[in-house]
């Protein structure tokens, strides 16, 4: 850390503390003109405090306690002189929606991170900052409000302003997090350009491959402190820090998981050989529950849960314009779209919380009310439910044990005492819970957990069909791959249908056999899975491309640079 | 969401009233100056409540007793004097503080239990169903549009006494505990596991008894304890404009009768005028922090 | 103009008919709802001892012995003409409240003026330091003083500025057929008492909402760009109080009126107080409810100014980003 006359930006041994205890310990870096910098750390290492910290902002409840941050040789810390913020430092943070101020225009904010202008060089300012980020430089834009605009967009003004008094550092904290995959790719496309031009950046990531391409050195952040720092090159080639590794390990698993078989690719009928429960009876799918999970007589021909030409509205607004899918089973299809497409409303038709305007639900042939209170006893129970937030999914007050009793009793009329403790025990299994869970509370559960409880209250009266309304989206990755694995192995022991809706192009590639994918509250494409998301491409891209290629599907606005940015 | 009325409030007793927080004395404060300080608060609250409570009993001189000349100076029969019939200050005001509670809890119980059925029905028929709104919430949003002391008067033009004040109370609160219990209900019922149940067809009843109202429970008392410090006011306010049927102690009373003769007998107005204002500050602070408790559960 | 043609325009077309809605709605439970109560106003007047003849005698001279709906058609008739109907005095209703509902709405009136400038001021002023004893101060005080009622505390102004020093008038002895705005030292205290109530609550509000868009996201990334604070609270953080303010000054003016009855009673100020109670007691229904209506449709029509100036506040709602 020696300051030669080229650092600009160094922290030495920068110590800061919350009352729980140190959130960043004894952190050195340094930064010369025009160089590009990568901090990577998992969540909870720290590096957005830090961030912030190198711009001499510190947030509520943290304590400066040792070590200092300088520019230029100046201390910002524990307060930043005037003219460093913006003059010497740009910020770009991760949610444009959220940073711009919603009651000013595009040109009042730009002129307002500019500081005092002559009023004779206001246009031409808001007019070259605009243009320096790809975006129009025209009046009519820079009247806009913020709503206006794309994510992307948004994320470009940002950007704008950061640089309104050319800075010679930019604090770039995870820039691109926020944005879908185009708008992503374009905002990356002008800091590459910034960075030929010579500004410094200090990229605040936790993908360790993405930021890996922009930096010249990379220094990983584990638990507030520095596990490692090296040559970008180097760094993600062969990390010496276990976090490190971690890190790279979980980037290089996210490209790459497609290339693994999906857990689950089999029609039901396929996995026979899974042994059947201890119990005897098969937990779940068929009614007559006399064949064990397979290819089985007893079904009629033709789909479990088929829609057509269903029809939902809010209110005045339509939401779902008549969408048809038809599950089979044991299959898992899934429906992917960007969140505002209508997923959930198509979920609560299904059941008939939500009753379709028009079009019909059939389970099996029969048409089903649309509204659940009109559906009989077997209808209901042949219908399962899994939502996305697992902080609702369960009542707070009421035991897992009371959670799972309740549709034992109500859908399949068992009052046995015995018999409900035995479900209860052989439910519980089902989803990996040690018979222990029984007498908790869902608060003394973890989120994963409760997402288990919530699968098994959905199979308890052992359902035909599955809906899983973004049920892993609200998990972290380990937990989220928990819950996948479960219902590839309930599908394949069962031979239950799925019906998996997700925002998750990844998950929906991973653990499914068809693809629906959902674009204004109309189908945009079905097919299979592998046809529709072949192994190769990142599937972000492949899902942009599918939603960009049926006409009528995206709207283009005009200055939408970021294409399909409109369908957020 | 329910007609034209944000939820602004219509009197200065308000509804849901931001707070942040910080700064709000005894009440929320409980949280940061540790559990010792809360017994200690809500021991004087206890010994305040009984006092009123047992007033009566306690009072040295009967309401209508007059055991001096009018406007004497705090002396040993009278420890804050005489007010402008020769009745003993302390007396009145250890009279007047039981029937200003009774009323004001009775009442809000009754507003409460009202409004807070009207909410839960509504919110429970979901937000496709118009005929509760049209029912239930439509007349009470009207209902809201008139400031509560108008209300309670026009209510004791056409039904004098204790029960018109009653009625009046009850129904100035019922619009805005309705809001709250809608609110409140709402983001209950739209939870995975309310929907779960409605999904396997529980009956309105179930529903609402054991999804719905166990988690909305705290919102419902702490919102009753907003609505009896507005009833607190109005059956002072009541007493002082000397309807409803207020009795010869009642504060609000005492207050106007004392206000023509304050220069002579400053006591006789400070005493009520204080008690009042205790009885306000604590009931809205209690409210405040219940307020703040309840939040917290669904966090 | 085009703005009103625009989502503004039909916004507010939908709350104007809302609030017609929610008049006819209220007026059908003020004449309607009341005279459903149980109990009736002529037999509580007259005392347990009242011949049936007496109190048919009553009902009759006061127009009671007629359907209720019929009776309710033709007082709305009235109100719609303008005219809300004749007290059981035997005066017209309109007459009464002439100079009177004038008088209320001027300590109304001033005190909003005042309002404004004073609860924001007073709350930004606590939100820029929260948790700071200057904050704290304000909150306290706000949080002391809105549970307060107005009475309470114009009796307590009273014994401090008129019985203890001396310094203004006790009561507002105005002059008949002079009018109070010729008299501001017996305005003073009527309208300190009702500002202290009313801001109580605005300022609360106020700080609450600054609060929290000073500890945003957005006031963060304007610091982090180095834009001062003063023009942090000009551009981004009075815009988003703004919306919130304005709706409570406008609803609390009009509740203001409420309370003004009782701070009038306390001034003996000649204003709709004594009126009203004089009503009250002899159970004058046609004035009570004229009243009720009146503030009922000004209250109505606070909402709908307070939505308008929402939209117009709100580039998102402007614009017609969102519904």
């Amino acid at each position: 850390m020696t300051a030669d006359s080229s650092t600009f930006l160094t922290a030495e041994g920068l110590r800061l503390e919350t009352a729980d205890g140190p959130v960043l310990d004894g952190v050195d870096l340094s930064l010369t003109r025009g160089e590009s910098l990568a901090v990577v750390g998992s969540s909870g290492s720290g590096k957005t405090t830090l961030a912030l910290a190198l711009l001499g902002h510190l947030r509520d409840g943290i304590r400066h306690t040792g070590g200092r941050v300088r520019v230029r040789g100046a201390d910002i810390l524990p307060h930043a002189p005037a003219g460093v913020r913006g003059s010497l430092i740009g910020y770009v943070g991760q949610d444009p929606g959220a940073a711009l101020n919603p009651y000013a225009r595009i040109r009042t904010t730009l002129l307002t991170a500019a500081g005092r202008l002559p009023r004779g060089e206001r246009d031409t300012t808001v007019r070259r900052l605009l243009e320096r980020v790809g975006l129009p430089g025209d009046t009519a834009f820079a009247r806009r409000y913020p709503h206006q605009l794309s994510g992307g967009q948004q994320q470009r003004v940002v950007l704008a302003a950061a640089l309104a008094r050319d800075p010679a550092v930019l604090i770039l904290d995870e820039p691109t997090t926020a944005l879908d995959p185009p708008a992503k790719a374009g905002v990356l496309r002008e800091l590459g350009a910034l960075r030929e031009r010579g500004i410094g950046m200090v990229w605040i990531s936790h993908d360790l491959i993405a930021v890996g391409a922009f930096a010249d050195r990379v220094i990983v952040l584990d638990g507030g402190r520095i596990a490692e720092e090296g040559p970008a090159r180097r760094v993600l080639t062969a990390p010496r820090s276990a976090a490190g590794r971690r890190l790279v390990a979980a980037g290089t698993r996210s490209t790459a998981r497609h290339t693994r078989t999906p857990p689950a690719s089999g029609r039901a009928g396929a996995p026979t050989a899974v042994t059947a429960p201890d119990t005897g009876a098969p937990l779940h799918g068929a009614n007559p529950p006399d064949t064990a999970a397979g290819s089985d007589s007893g079904k009629t021909d033709g789909p479990v849960l088929r829609a057509s030409g269903l029809v939902a509205r809010h209110g005045s607004t339509t939401v779902l314009h008549g969408v048809d899918l038809a599950v089979e089973d044991g299959e898992c299809l899934a429906v992917l779209g960007v969140s505002g497409v209508g997923k959930s409303t198509l979920a609560r038709c299904l059941t008939g919380l939500h009753p379709a305007a028009a079009g019909t639900v059939a389970l099996r042939g029969t048409p089903l009310a649309p509204d659940v209170r009109g559906r009989d006893r077997r209808e209901r129970a042949a219908v399962g439910l899994v939502a996305q937030n697992p902080a609702e999914a369960l009542h707070p007050r009421q035991d897992v044990r009371t959670a799972l009793v309740r549709p034992l009793k109500r859908l399949c009329g068992i009052t046995d005492r015995a018999e409900l403790d035995r479900r209860v025990r052989d439910l519980l299994e089902s989803v990996h819970l040690p018979p222990g869970f029984a007498g908790r509370l869902p608060g003394e559960l973890s989120g994963g957990q409760r997402q288990r409880v919530a699968l098994a209250r959905a199979l308890a009266a052992r359902p035909s069909v599955l809906i899983c309304d973004e049920a892993t989206s609200a998990l972290d990755t380990v937990a989220q791959e928990g819950v996948l694995a479960l219902l590839a192995e309930l599908r394949a022991r069962t031979g239950l249908a799925v019906l998996l809706i997700t925002h998750d192009a990844r998950v929906a590639r991973d653990a499914s056999d068809r693809l629906l994918v959902l674009a204004d509250g109309r189908v945009a494409a079905t097919g299979p899975t592998p046809v529709l998301l072949p192994p190769g491409d990142s599937p972000e891209e492949q899902v942009t491309r599918l939603l960009t290629a049926p006409a009528g599907a995206v709207r283009p606005t005009p200055y939408d640079t970021d294409r399909g940015a409109s369908l957020v | 969401m329910s007609g034209g009325i944000p939820t602004a409030p219509m009197s200065p007793t308000a509804p849901t009233a931001p707070t942040g927080g910080i700064g709000t004395g005894g009440g929320s404060g409980t949280s940061r100056t540790g559990p010792r300080a809360a017994y200690a608060w809500w021991g004087l609250c206890a010994t305040g409540l009984l006092l009123i409570l047992l007033g009566p009993e306690l009072a040295p001189h009967g309401p209508t007793a007059t055991p001096g000349p009018p406007y004497r100076p705090p002396a040993a029969g009278a420890p804050l004097g005489t007010d402008h019939l020769g009745r003993d200050v302390l007396s009145m005001v250890l009279h007047g503080g039981r029937p200003l509670l009774l009323t004001g809890l009775l009442a809000v119980g009754i507003g409460s239990v009202f409004g807070a059925s009207a909410g839960l029905l509504t919110a429970l028929a979901g937000a496709r169903s118009r005929l509760p709104r049209m029912l239930l919430m439509r007349p009470l949003d009207a209902l809201a549009a008139v400031p509560p002391v108008l209300l309670v008067l026009l209510i004791l033009t056409a039904l004098p006494g204790r029960v018109g004040l009653i009625t009046a109370i009850a129904l100035a609160g019922t619009p805005l505990s309705a809001r709250v219990a809608y609110a409140a209900a709402e983001q209950v019922v739209g939870r995975a596991h309310v929907e779960a149940a409605i999904a396997r067809g529980e009956s309105r009843c179930r529903l609402l008894g054991r999804e719905v109202l166990p988690l909305v429970a705290g919102a419902l008392l702490a919102d009753a304890g907003i609505r009896f410090t507005g009833a607190v006011y109005l059956v002072a306010a009541a007493g002082f404009l000397g309807v409803g049927g207020s009795s010869d102690a009642d504060w609000g009373r005492l207050i106007v009768e004392a206000l023509p003769g304050a220069s002579l007998q400053p006591l006789a107005l400070l005493a009520p005028v204080l008690a009042v204002a205790l009885v306000a500050v604590t009931v809205n602070l209690a409210a405040d922090s219940a307020g703040h408790r309840s939040r917290k559960v669904l966090a | 103009m085009t703005l009103l043609a625009g989502p503004v325009g039909r916004r507010l077309a939908l709350r104007v008919a809302t609030g017609g809605a929610l008049l006819a709605v209220l007026s059908l439970l003020v004449f309607v709802g009341v005279d459903l109560l149980p109990g009736d106003p002529v037999t509580a007047r007259l005392g347990p001892n009242a011949t049936p003849e007496r109190v048919a005698e009553l009902r009759a001279a006061r127009g009671l012995d007629e359907p209720v709906l019929t009776r309710y058609a033709q007082w709305l008739g009235g109100l719609l003409r303008g005219d809300p109907g004749t007290s059981f005095s035997g005066k017209p209703v309109s007459e009464m409240l002439a100079d009177r509902v004038g008088h209320s709405a001027l300590l109304a009136g001033l005190c909003v003026l005042l309002l404004v400038p004073v609860s924001l001021a007073a709350g930004l002023y606590a939100a820029r330091r929260p948790g700071k004893p200057a904050d704290r101060t304000v909150s306290t005080g706000a949080l002391l003083l809105v549970s307060v009622p107005e009475f309470v505390i114009a009796s307590g102004l009273v014994l401090l500025f008129a019985v203890g020093l001396g310094l203004l008038p006790a009561v507002s002895l105005i002059p008949a057929g002079d009018h109070p705005i010729r008299h501001p030292d017996m305005l003073v205290m009527p309208v300190l008492s009702l500002l202290l109530v009313a801001s109580a609550y605005s300022i609360r509000v106020i700080r609450a909402c600054a609060v929290s868009v000073l500890a945003g996201p957005r006031v963060e990334f304007l610091r982090l760009t180095g834009v001062r604070e003063r023009t942090i609270l000009r551009t981004a953080v009075v815009p988003a109080v703004l919306p919130v303010a304005v709706q409570v000054w406008l609803v609390t003016g009009v509740g203001l009126v409420g309370g003004a009855v009782l701070v009038e009673r306390v001034f003996a100020y000649p204003g709709v107080g004594d009126l009203l109670v004089t009503a009250v007691l002899g159970g004058d229904l046609p004035v009570v409810q004229a009243i009720v209506m009146i503030l009922g449709a000004a209250m109505l029509l606070a909402l709908v100014l307070a939505d308008l100036a929402v939209v117009l506040l709100t580039p998102r709602l402007r614009t017609g980003g969102a519904v």
